[in-house]
């Protein structure tokens, strides 16, 4: 098991830098890049500050929780981008038939589905995003326990884990229905609804974003952990329901993978 | 005339074929509309009033800006870099149709089948969640309005059609696209009304076109603007529109020059 990790990640490594070779090819349109997404994080983040610096609170929570909410949905959604972003060509490999060349390799193909194209220049939007949250916190004094940053952190991972599971959950729809890139988008568009408390929400949407597409597990979550106000039922459910989804997203892509016609390469 | 017509009707179908594309293009829309309407509501859970709208006034914003991220930013000529990048601007150039209105009609389609659908999404809405949105019931407002919303789709088609034309002279519009509309995001006041930013930043984003396309014509709906502003936004805007008129034009022809068909 130890050397099947190892093969991967010098595998990922490999990956990850033919990917950051071509990013440089590019420089230009990579600066671009870098300053639209900074620009998008910006426009959120204002909002949100201007908003709550004229209301005392917005569903029960103060202006500097409000931010570290959208600041933990951020750090999350980047670490799936970061790690996840093969999923945006898998439908393509399959129209190809190029994904018959994946199942041809020592590599596990999910692995190669998923991994294949981390862009490591991500790596440095996280960093800037984890030294702004730094900043924040110093300056928001939040009351900060041991306890409390411990379980943030872990039920940050499960956040990734759950995410990962659904990532998994749409290439294995994928194979047989070819539909990944709308699915991928749909929770991209349903996650940005995280950007803020789902408590925000009518109560429906909130169980609906909870058990059904648990985007309130993978972002809401941690960062009510952090302001320790997870009640212990909460906690292992999200840790209960992250493995048992990643489980069953595994054996789906199993038996969907069985069940893969190849579209001729 | 007719051929632009048949050009609306193809470009109808052309979205019917990948119907689940359709549907989930649908799905995020009001998905996104969502997002801002309970977060609005919460924020007015205990005001009255915040950056001088009430609950009824910010619901018809979010209502209208829904509206009109359809119809103004909604747009087909994302497509028109890479028609240039594979050489198939070649065939609309040897057609007897002009380039500028053939992709404009590509977008008419476009708006007119995002309205019709946005229009029965909003009226699902309405029918379950009974927002106490504002209705404008005066007809210059009204009027106002549409000529605002006409000039705002005139204005961004230009810019956008000017953002396709860097394909002329460089493989890479993808990324100066994906700036370009996180600028427009953050100052047109398509995601919130610009009036909760400092008044420096609402000078500085007033400078530019980009509050024309959104946030003018809603506040002209709103009935917020006194004569003078309502006057001066729209010499401002149709300033804007005849300078990137002219300004497409220029750089059409020296694109022109410079086009070589790669690819055909």
């Amino acid at each position: 098991m130890f050397h099947s990790i190892k093969h991967h990640f010098k595998i990922w490594l490999f990956l990850s830098l033919r990917t950051f070779q071509i990013t440089l090819i590019y420089r230009f349109s990579t600066l671009l890049f870098l300053l639209g997404k900074i620009i998008r994080f910006f426009t959120f983040f204002l909002f949100l500050y201007f908003l709550t610096s004229k209301t005392a609170t917005l569903a029960g929570y103060n202006q500097n929780q409000i931010i570290f909410f959208y600041l933990t949905f951020k750090l999350i959604d980047i670490l799936l981008q970061i790690f996840l972003r093969g999923v945006y060509w898998f439908r393509g490999s399959l129209v190809s038939g190029n994904f018959d060349l994946k199942l041809t390799k020592p590599v596990n193909p999910l692995f190669a589905v998923l991994f294949s194209h981390t862009d490591l220049l991500d790596i440095s939007t996280f960093i800037l995003l984890a030294l702004f949250i730094i900043n924040f916190l110093q300056k928001a004094a939040f009351l900060i326990t041991l306890q409390n940053l411990l379980l943030y952190l872990l039920l940050l991972l499960n956040g990734f884990i759950i995410g990962l599971a659904l990532n998994v959950f749409i290439v294995s729809i994928g194979i047989i229905t070819l539909e990944v890139d709308q699915l991928i988008w749909t929770f991209r568009d349903l996650s940005a609804m995280a950007r803020y408390p789902l408590d925000v929400y009518h109560i429906n949407l909130q169980r609906f974003l909870t058990y059904i597409i648990p985007i309130g597990l993978i972002f809401t979550v941690p960062a009510k952990a952090f302001f320790g106000i997870l009640t212990l039922k909460w906690i292992i459910f999200s840790f209960l329901f992250g493995i048992i989804f990643l489980l069953f997203s595994l054996k789906l892509w199993q038996f969907c993978l069985k069940r893969y016609n190849s579209a001729s390469s | 005339m007719r051929k632009y017509t048949k050009l609306i009707r193809i470009t109808w179908q052309q979205y019917f074929v990948y119907r689940v594309n359709f549907f989930a293009w649908r799905l995020r829309n009001i998905v996104f509309f969502l997002s801002f309407y309970f977060l609005w509501l919460a924020a007015f859970q205990n005001k009255n009033e915040l950056f001088g709208y009430n609950l009824p006034k910010i619901l018809g914003y979010i209502f209208a800006a829904q509206i009109l991220r359809s119809i103004i930013l909604g747009s087909r000529t994302a497509d028109l870099a890479g028609e240039i990048n594979s050489g198939r601007l070649s065939i609309y150039l040897v057609r007897p149709i002009s380039v500028l209105k053939y992709w404009f009609s590509q977008d008419i389609a476009d708006k007119i089948l995002n309205l019709l659908f946005l229009t029965s999404e909003l009226f699902l809405i309405f029918f379950l969640l009974r927002p106490p949105f504002f209705v404008q019931t005066n007809p210059f407002a009204i009027v106002l309005f549409i000529v605002s919303v006409f000039l705002g789709i005139l204005l961004y088609f230009y810019i956008d059609f000017l953002l396709g034309l860097i394909g002329f002279w460089t493989p890479e519009t993808w990324a100066p696209r994906f700036l370009f509309i996180w600028i427009i995001q953050l100052i047109s006041g398509s995601i919130f009304p610009l009036d909760i930013l400092p008044q420096k930043i609402l000078s500085l984003a007033n400078l530019s076109p980009f509050p024309y396309l959104i946030f003018f014509p809603i506040k002209v709906y709103l009935g917020e603007l006194t004569k003078p502003q309502i006057l001066s936004g729209f010499l401002v805007c149709s300033f804007w529109v005849i300078f990137f008129y002219l300004f497409l034009s220029r750089v059409w022809k020296k694109g022109l020059k410079i086009y070589s068909a790669e690819g055909q």
